[in-house]
């Protein structure tokens, strides 16, 4: 048997250590352990970091020593037991390096007693006892009920003991209780052998009935918090294996290594796999999460693999995007595209601030310009335009459910305007936000109001508010704790106890549907099913309590607005620089949470940040991302970065919108679509509400308003008939008032037509083969009329039309 | 489109009928719209009313003086009037209807302006189409057909301000319109919609010199041929509300304007008002604000008050205020009772007055705002002070109002209470409004004060008939306000010659204490007829005792379709004999869809009154060109009829409403189904 059969991980490993390598440091993980309890445990993990980035797991070799042995001894494997209350450093050595945590040891008089929420849970959830396809299901299995993943430990605790007689457990003989018998298949389980008799989590479920399977209060314990190490990791190569260590924080204050009892899953297998130990595997390039979970806690470690070592030009740069991208790139080994040109700019920007492709015009000055600052003035110019704030009254009115179906028929007429005013006039970001949340009146005199349908109650506008403007997904909360996160039915309830002031007054006004929102001021909330009382309390914020005549949605907001806030800058930042960049940090891009963290936190934090700092400007954040040069990379992917999915080493392609591409098709052809009712000129951005009929709009994906989520972006065929052999390009092209009729008869030359369709449409000059080859093209036509009708059709149909770039 | 008569000569006999011995509904006359809505004074000029079952309309009544017109031509569903504005017509609407055989239409609304008024040209629906105008002007313009859209261009120096007022619902027309301001890059500059109601309004100076278009559109393409319009482009103010809204007789005080365009007032201006003792001087005008001193002199009747601001540039709207009697408050949260107190609208924690009341005693808590003007919904309730007696430990609230029980005051958002207190005591009253208030500009005008019963007479319709022979009834509802319980009596004025009215007497009511809503009673006033010819009218009032007050109805000004509507206070009824129905028609369709070059099928119901019998013969008015009825069946026993319409294959294309199946008997006599609509594509 070869070596590299025997130690995989190990070849590979050092297939992409350059020989001679040096190690940087040692490091020891976790820093600084807490023991509690005589005998209790904790593994420890070495990783040895390479002069060239690289990390290995040497803790098979590594030499391991206590300083203070009898207050806690280490083994050969790593292993710290506790035996005497102390301190004590524990060094590791490997290859001449040496790196170490220091062990702290506590209540060492005896071994911390078995308590049901704080182990015997953990064990059961590891078993998979408490899944949703074993006795976590919503009937449990053959009469035994668990709840999912252990949400509700009281009741878990009830149906263990004292359900059925307390025929599970036996107190007399603990060995013999059907809890231990069932799962080792002692006795027929259709579970199968889970449990082996042999090990710790057995003599742990052991050592809890033989105790006498109590649930002390006072000494009852629950899991709160979990950490994992290292938090995050670049591997370097394929099959290059790290153990991840996991350790539980409870609610009396104690800590142990929990990496037996986690569960642990990776969101990409593509790029890492890990094993039922904690054990990570990298299979190929890539960032991706790995999720660790217990009952009632949860965490995650960023995993990044790097499997070809690519060289990467060192940029310097003052862009605080810059700085923290390139960084990334560089520790991933990916390098970046070149620059994008100048016209791919020109459109690219257009696209994304206002929704609409440059006219001719506008690209012949830009392209013609020399000034080097020209790319960022233009970013200045068409924030000032009035269709920026059309384009993002679309956006917001897609999220703010603004459709008649529940705003009846007027409500989204007026709260388009309203959301047009609002960023016409670039209103700082939480103004617009605590004045869509504080709303009264109605919605014709107070368009606000409209974020209010009649139809949503407070358990609805808790979680659409929590999702639209935090970026976190409680509805899971609604009916039961969070799986994924650590969100709880009463944390959800608290958000909607700051809705229940809301009433309507209706049929006093002489408008049809005309309703007027006005608050309770004394009216709580209690929840409709249980209807138990819960008081207003934000997410993971503190209980907020209104005086006499205060509306508690003020409260809400100056929470939400309040430059602390963990979430409330970080979910928009994340929004807006998706729409730039094609990627959300976090995506979807309004489910944080902790098992689905961001790619790039520290870039994250620091725009949140600098967004607070200039006083909630959208402009200002849409003049950093813009202005930098990872903004300005080409789409194009290179070798070396093809496979870069989240390091935005290239910038991110995406097909137009419904209504960027049929406000760029009217505008290009210089025919306006016409819309029922409204105005010629009226652009698709502008339509007021999705009900406005338009089959090229709904072919293209535009949505019905009545979710909170992004817009999805479908390809079909559909589509692809439509624009191929529909009337919906041919109508444009050859109308009598449309701009290539014009152009015909001004008495232009082949190639100056040439020129005029490819900067409207693809906003940029054709190549010299492009000319020669449509130079000929027109020739064998025989009518330059038909052809430049094809060229034109070609030009639109193409995918750098339809394709942001 | 023509008016279609059947020359069919096979099937003219119809012969289908309903159930018999059922009484025929009577059917007044209908109008629907009129166009141009408007004039200035001392013009001339022709106008066109649509409606229904405005066959034989003879006579024009204006409820004003003023305006005076004829009849020129008629047919079921449309007049042509000839009309004469004096010059001394009084600005603002003018309602009037019209007589026919069948009875006393209802109301439209014609308004009288003072800016030049022109007709808007078709076609105008494209930016390169725009018709040119030179304001300041009142447009008078339809949106009457499917993709009708208008864009009026007009060119504004730097710094130059206008006031865009456009009114349809205002004018009683069923259209909902948007209207947006372009710049000559097409960039929108304001958009508007429900500013008024459903019409749009804004203000507007232009930065810069250029071309400017005006976009008037529909509201998700529901047109009709009654939907009309005026824009009014203006440089005279418009104004919305005065605070204080109410002013003690024999006092002045230092108001304040707000509304748009004030600044425009900053040339010679003057104030019109409702009486010689009420006197205004403009202080200092700005833009959305203007401050003006108001003396009422002694002697001022109390009640409602207007005030117009007229400038070189024209003259604003009217807005109301109040004139009272009471001791205005100093200030404080004590209060005397009786009291005039003004403020401001506040959200949130209510405005607290301390009142003493005595036993027994009833008091009037009566707030104005939202009926003068002021952007605000309050509410008021009386408090008993001290420990709560509620499980839930909340205040002791003995009374709470929030919209108030004044009868048939449409859409009135202002509270009023009448309570009686059982003990005497210390009370509180508190003041809130339901929304937050962003501005200075939301005022009210409490008074609280012991109760002045009065009697409100509202009548049951303001065109009651009388048949020859038969008599006729009107229903009065009488309501007793705050606290009214004496004995009345209600008396008919303005009858014609040869009908009587004997008087009603309304009982006094069972006691109680008067709560939020007004007791009322229902009596009916009883016609005896004579030989008076079918179509003679007249006014008449209905009048409680002697010199007191006089019945009226809140009327609905309405084009029979659409979101929009306005709303007049009519005093008196017009009173018409009218013949009895001998026959009626119903279509079995609502609604018709042709294609062109096909043919689509009407089902028509007839029915009789008990004496008619004989051919009808049937025409179709309204109908679009290139469609024309084919054929008109009867089945074997006269059950039903059938009317087939073709269209030729270059029919016009659309949705047509308004399309009116007529039959006329062998006497003459013809009725009208209800209209129907063509889907024509």
């Amino acid at each position: 048997m070869s070596l590299q059969t025997r130690i995989p991980s190990l070849v590979a490993a050092t297939a992409l250590i350059a020989l001679g390598s040096d190690v940087s440091r040692i490091q020891v993980l976790p820093e600084n352990p807490l023991l509690f309890g005589k005998g209790a445990q904790q593994r420890l993990t070495v990783l040895a970091h390479f002069e060239d980035g690289s990390v290995e797991d040497v803790t098979d070799r590594a030499e391991f020593r206590s300083s203070r042995p009898d207050i806690a001894e280490v083994s050969r494997s790593g292993v710290v037991r506790a035996r005497l209350f102390g301190g004590t450093p524990i060094r590791a050595g490997y290859a001449g390096a040496e790196g170490r945590t220091v062990a702290l040891v506590q209540r060492t008089d005896a071994e911390l007693p078995v308590t049901f929420g704080g182990d015997v849970l953990p064990v059961l959830t590891r078993m998979g006892c408490n899944g949703g396809n074993c006795h976590g299901a919503m009937n449990g299995q053959n009469g035994f009920k668990l709840s999912l993943f252990g949400d509700h430990p009281d009741d878990d605790y009830r149906m263990v003991v004292k359900e059925h007689a307390g025929r599970r457990l036996d107190l007399a003989d603990p060995a013999a209780s059907l809890l231990l018998k069932k799962p080792t298949f002692q006795v027929s389980h259709g579970g199968g052998r889970v449990l082996d008799t042999a090990s710790v989590e057995y003599r742990t479920l052991l050592r809890w009935i033989e105790q006498g399977a109590g649930k002390d209060p006072e000494k009852e314990r629950r899991l709160t918090v979990l950490s994992v190490h290292p938090e995050q990791i670049v591997l370097h190569g394929k099959d290059v294996r790290i153990p991840l260590l996991v350790t539980a924080r409870y609610s009396d204050g104690t800590e142990a290594d929990f990496t037996r009892l986690a569960y642990f899953d990776a969101h990409d297998t593509r790029v890492v796999e890990v094993s039922r130990d904690g054990i990570v595997t990298s299979r190929g390039s890539g960032l991706t999460t790995v999720l660790v979970r217990g009952p009632g806690a949860v965490a995650a470690a960023r995993v990044g693999v790097v499997t070809e070592r690519h060289p990467v030009e060192k940029i310097e740069s003052d862009n605080l995007v810059d700085r923290h991208i390139f960084r990334k790139l560089t520790e991933l080994h990916i390098p970046p595209s070149p620059g994008a040109d100048d016209a791919t700019f020109l459109r690219r920007a257009y696209l994304d601030t206002i929704g609409l492709v440059p006219t001719s015009v506008e690209a012949r000055q830009f392209l013609a310009d020399s000034d080097p600052s020209k790319r960022s003035r233009l970013v200045d110019h068409l924030l000032e335009r009035p269709e920026y704030a059309d384009f993002w009254s679309l956006y917001w009115g897609d999220h703010l459910n603004n459709t008649k179906q529940l705003l009846y028929n007027k409500g989204p007429y007026t709260f388009t305007r309203w959301l047009y005013d609002t960023f016409r006039r670039n209103t700082p970001y939480d103004e617009f936000v605590r004045t869509l949340l504080t709303s009264t009146g109605n919605m014709y005199d107070s368009p606000a109001t409209s974020f209010y349908p009649l139809m949503k109650k407070p358990l609805d506008l808790a979680s659409q508010t929590s999702q639209l403007f935090l970026g976190v997904r409680i509805g899971c909360a609604r009916c039961h704790n969070h799986p994924m996160e650590k969100w709880t039915q009463d944390d959800y309830n608290g958000m909607a106890a700051f809705f229940s002031q809301i009433r309507y007054k209706g049929g006093v006004g002489p408008r049809n549907n005309e309703r007027t929102l006005y608050l309770e001021f004394d009216r709580e909330f209690y929840h409709p099913e249980n209807e138990k009382h819960y008081r207003a309390k934000a997410l993971g914020g503190p209980h907020a309590d209104a005086g006499e005549w205060e509306d508690r949605r003020e409260l809400l907001a100056d929470w939400m607005t309040d430059s602390e806030n963990p979430f409330f800058s970080r979910a928009i930042v994340n929004r807006v620089w998706k729409q730039f960049m094609g990627r959300g940090f976090v995506e979807p891009v309004d489910d944080f949470r902790l098992t689905n963290p961001p790619s790039h936190p520290g870039l994250l934090d620091a725009l949140a940040r600098d967004f607070v700092e200039h006083g909630f400007d959208l402009h200002h954040l849409i003049r950093q991302i813009t202005s930098s040069r990872a903004y300005r990379l080409s789409s194009v992917p290179t070798e070396a970065n093809r496979e870069d999915t989240m390091g935005y080493s290239r910038y991110g392609v995406r097909r137009l919108t419904a209504e960027q591409l049929l406000d760029s098709i009217s505008q290009a052809t210089g025919v306006p679509e016409e819309f029922e009712s409204l105005y010629p000129g009226t652009r698709a951005a502008q339509l007021p509400e999705p009900e406005v009929p338009s089959y090229f709009l709904d072919v293209f994906d535009r949505p019905s308003r009545q979710l909170v989520s992004d817009r999805s972006t479908t390809n079909s065929l559909n589509q692809a008939l439509h624009l191929a052999s529909g009337n919906a390009l041919d109508a444009k092209i050859g109308h009598e008032r449309g701009i290539l009729r014009h152009l015909l008869e001004e008495g232009m030359s082949d190639m100056e037509i040439v020129d005029e369709l490819y900067l409207r449409t693809v906003s940029r000059y054709p190549t010299q083969q492009e000319r020669d080859e449509l130079e000929g093209y027109i020739e064998r036509s025989g009518s330059r009329r038909n052809a430049a009708e094809d060229i034109f059709w070609s030009l639109l149909n193409s995918k750098e039309f339809l394709y942001q770039h | 489109m023509a008016t279609r008569i059947l020359r069919c000569g096979t099937f003219l006999a119809l012969a289908c009928a309903w159930a018999p011995g059922e009484s025929l509904k009577h059917q007044l006359p209908q109008l629907a719209s009129v166009f141009p809505q408007g004039a200035e004074p001392g013009t001339t000029l022709q106008v066109t009313v649509l409606g229904n079952h405005l066959d034989r309309a003879g006579s024009l009544v204006f409820e004003q003086p003023g305006i005076s017109g004829r009849i020129v031509r008629g047919s079921h569903t449309r007049l042509d009037l000839d009309l004469t504005v004096s010059a001394d017509a009084a600005f603002g609407p003018h309602y009037f209807r019209v007589v026919s055989p069948r009875g006393a239409s209802n109301v439209l609304l014609f308004r009288i302006g003072d800016q030049r008024h022109v007709m808007e040209t078709e076609p105008n629906g494209r930016l390169e189409q725009a018709s040119r105008i030179e304001p300041p002007l009142t447009l008078n313009g339809r949106l009457d057909r499917a993709d009708d859209i208008d864009i009026l261009r007009f060119e504004a120096g730097a710094g130059e301000g206008f006031v865009f007022d456009l009114r349809s619902g205002r004018n009683g027309s069923g259209l909902d319109p948007s209207m947006i301001l372009l710049d000559d890059a097409g960039n929108k500059l304001r958009h508007s919609e429900d500013h008024f109601i459903w019409d749009p309004f804004f203000g507007y100076t232009a930065e810069r010199a250029g071309t400017h278009f005006v976009v008037l559109q529909p509201t998700r393409g529901r047109a009709r041929p009654t939907h009309g319009y005026q824009l009014d482009i203006r440089k005279a103010p418009h104004l919305d509300v005065m605070s204080p809204l109410g002013i003690k007789a024999g006092t002045h005080v230092d108001a304040v304007l707000f509304g748009t365009g004030l600044d425009l007032a900053r040339s010679l201006s003057r104030f019109e008002t409702c009486s010689p003792g009420v006197g205004a001087t403009m202080l200092e005008p700005r833009s959305d604000q203007a401050r003006v001193r108001i003396s009422v002199s002694d002697g001022t009747a109390t009640g409602e008050c207007f005030l117009v601001l007229v400038t070189e540039h024209g003259r604003s709207n009217r807005i109301l205020f109040w004139v009272h009697d009471l001791p205005v408050h100093s200030g404080g949260e004590r209060l005397s009772v009786p009291s005039a107190i003004w403020g401001n609208a506040r959200f949130g924690q209510p405005e607290r007055l301390i009142f003493e009341a005595r036993e027994h005693e009833t008091l009037v808590f009566d707030l104005k705002a939202h009926r003068f003007g002021s952007p605000v919904d309050m509410t008021l309730e009386v408090i008993e002070p001290g420990p709560s007696e509620s499980a839930d430990g909340k205040r002791n609230v003995l009374v709470r109002n929030d919209d108030a029980a004044v009868p048939r005051t449409r859409y009135d958002k202002d509270p009023k209470i009448v309570h009686k207190f059982e003990r005497a005591g210390t009370y509180e009253l508190h003041l809130s409004n339901l929304w937050r208030v962003w501005r200075s500009g939301s005022p009210y005008h409490l008074e609280v004060r012991r109760a002045r019963p009065r009697l409100e007479l509202l009548l049951a319709t303001d065109q009651p008939v009388v048949h020859p022979g038969k008599g006729g009834k009107l229903e009065v509802e009488v309501h007793r306000l705050e606290g009214h319980s004496e004995a009345a009596t209600l008396t008919v004025v303005g009858l014609p010659d040869g009908m009587r009215a004997d008087p009603v007497e309304v009982p006094v009511p069972d006691q109680r204490s008067e709560r939020e809503a007004p007791a009322s009673q229902k009596v009916t006033i009883e016609f005896t007829s004579s030989d008076l010819p079918v179509a003679t009218f007249a006014p008449i009032e209905v009048v409680a005792g002697n010199g007191g007050p006089r019945g009226w109805r809140n009327v609905r000004i309405a084009s029979g379709g659409g979101e929009g509507a306005a709303y007049a206070r009519i005093t008196g009824a017009v009173l018409a004999v009218a013949e009895e129905r001998e026959f009626e028609l119903e279509a079995q369709l609502r609604s018709v869809n042709l294609v062109s070059g096909g043919k689509a099928t009407i089902p028509v119901s007839l029915r009789r009154a008990e004496s008619h019998d004989g051919t009808i013969r049937y025409a179709i008015e309204n109908l679009p060109d290139g469609v024309a009825v084919e054929t008109v069946e009867t089945d074997d026993a006269g059950a039903a009829c059938r009317l087939t319409l073709r269209a030729a294959s270059d029919a016009a294309k659309g949705s047509f409403s308004g399309i009116a199946i007529v039959g006329t008997d062998s006497k003459g006599r013809s009725e009208q189904a209800p209209p129907i609509t063509l889907v024509v594509d």
